[in-house]
């Protein structure tokens, strides 16, 4: 999306924001600075995002939402956290003297301005007793935590990593916009899924049919956990309840008596992906170091290509029970953190790099549910080992699918 | 209750009730002229060395410096030329990474 004018991010709409709740209050309030006509002056000591410290700005008035989003995984970004601590997790002194020569350059300024995410950090790798690493540290804090969410980053301005800006002349807006927040971070692979901008696919049924937007699926108790339907500190998307969920909607397919036979059939043995999903895209080998002219956080990525893949379901629990389930190849290797020092994921075997997927490009009808032998012994559609590259067999020995469902019609 | 006792009951709730009205229309009268005292500076608390003209000037520049320090952030940022104008010169930097983030 392209970046706003200077102006735009900061225009204030006269008419309307005057009007509204948030506009009554006295800018100070919020956002500090003095009280001057000169520039400079009034924007002495300002604070730009007030909820960058929501308990403070927000949680004044809205504390029922505060409380839980700051244990969020929107705040937290503690699912990246999960990743490169199981991947990494490596105690080094070399680590420490990093830590030590780039505290004030780096960390410092990184802890002051996004306190959830570094706090949270901290407090869930000494309460596990885990490994400190600061290295990693600092390479979230450059190329990672720009994602995390503020209270404004969804309400009022546009997020930080598309340029910021108001997007409603500074109006608070109750539901956020899709293409402006939700897709300005979610948006190389479930925003050009959702909207149809991979070429030669459609956009999910859900966007093109029925004209739903983010919030239709995942709503504000999901945003801010305020259902309490994820642990306090979740690790992962992936890993507590399931929410949303497909049957929270389609209530009859999980109850074996809707019409559709291959419902019944399957069960919980397929995710609903599995059949109602299409190409998608998968990322190689991304690299992130700081550059060397300008000093500035950058990343190169080996590839980014379509594909659609079966593969076994390694992270099976009471709410994803699936046997087989999409999988997506994410862009982690080894080396991709090498720029900020060597064997910084002496684990990386532990997690697949074909990870669990649930692709938003839902369609009625697809090519691998045609007919059944559209996937029975369709070995093209399965992650089968010989689409592994070989440095990463080992990572993906529980996602590799190693015997193809039987064709149908063929003597066993 | 016998009657008499009802009536003398009567007699004095309606005592009460008037005594009531009356103090009320009292106290309503003080604090008008309580206010009255304040815009005009005839209060008794006001001390007989100040001007009562200086005291209004004063309040009215008070109320004045409140609006133009509320209207102040307001008035900058709801003026797209201004904004213009005062705008920080922005730097393009060309993106170094390669590939889709």
């Amino acid at each position: 999306m392209a970046p706003l004018e200077p102006w735009e991010k900061v225009l204030i709409d006269s008419k309307e924001y005057p009007e509204t709740t948030h506009g009554k209050f006295d800018c100070e309030s919020c956002h500090l600075g003095e009280e001057a006509e000169d520039k400079e002056a009034a924007h002495n000591g300002l604070i730009a995002k007030p909820s960058e410290n929501s308990e403070e700005s927000c949680g004044a008035c809205h504390q029922e939402y505060i409380v839980p989003f700051e244990s969020s995984l929107h705040s937290t970004q503690q699912g990246y956290w999960t990743n490169i601590e199981t991947r990494g997790g490596h105690d080094d002194p070399a680590f420490q003297q990093m830590f030590e020569n780039h505290y004030q350059e780096y960390i410092v300024p990184f802890e002051n301005s996004l306190h959830s995410t570094q706090q949270g950090y901290w407090t869930n790798i000494e309460a596990r007793g885990g490994h400190d690493d600061p290295a990693l540290q600092q390479m979230f804090g450059n190329h990672c935590s720009g994602c995390h969410a503020t209270c404004g980053d969804c309400h009022v301005s546009q997020p930080s990593s598309v340029g910021g800006g108001f997007i409603d002349g500074h109006n608070f807006n109750a539901t956020p916009s899709m293409t402006r927040n939700c897709t300005a971070c979610h948006g190389s692979r479930v925003g050009n899924e959702y909207l149809g901008k991979n070429e030669g696919l459609m956009g999910d049924v859900h966007f093109r049919i029925a004209r739903m937007t983010c919030t239709g699926c995942h709503t504000s108790k999901e945003m801010h956990d305020t259902d309490s339907v994820r642990p306090v500190n979740d690790e992962h998307r992936y890993e507590s309840k399931q929410t949303p969920k497909c049957e929270n909607c389609h209530q009859f397919v999980t109850l074996k008596t809707d019409e559709i036979v291959m419902h019944n059939q399957h069960g919980n043995k397929l995710s609903c992906q599995v059949c109602h999903s299409v190409s998608y895209s998968s990322c190689d080998s991304c690299h992130v170091k700081l550059s060397e002219e300008t000093g500035a956080p950058m990343f190169t990525t080996g590839g980014t290509y379509l594909t659609f893949l079966i593969g076994r379901n390694s992270i099976q629990n009471s709410e994803r029970p699936y046997e087989y389930v999409p999988v997506r190849h994410i862009p982690i290797d080894s080396e991709s953190y090498s720029f900020y020092g060597e064997d910084l994921l002496p684990n990386f075997d532990s997690l697949p790099t074909w990870a669990y997927a649930t692709p938003h490009n839902i369609q009625r009808s697809t090519p691998q549910n045609e007919s059944c032998n559209s996937c029975h012994g369709n070995a093209d559609i399965f992650l089968t080992a010989d689409k592994v590259a070989p440095e990463e067999l080992e990572a993906n020995k529980d996602v590799i699918v190693i015997k193809v469902p039987v064709q149908f019609g063929l003597d066993n | 209750m016998t009657k008499s006792n009802k009536n003398n009951l009567i007699i004095f709730l309606i005592s009460v009730f008037i005594v009531a009205v009356v103090t009320a229309c009292g106290k309503s009268s003080e604090t008008i002229n309580d206010v009255i005292a304040d815009n005009t500076g005839n209060k008794s608390s006001i001390s007989d060395e100040e001007d009562s003209s200086e005291i209004d000037a004063d309040l009215i520049q008070d109320e004045m410096e409140e609006v133009n320090t509320i209207s102040a952030c307001v008035i900058c940022h709801t003026d797209k030329q201004q904004l213009i104008d005062t705008a920080k010169p922005e730097e393009v930097k060309e993106s170094e990474n390669e590939g889709v983030g």
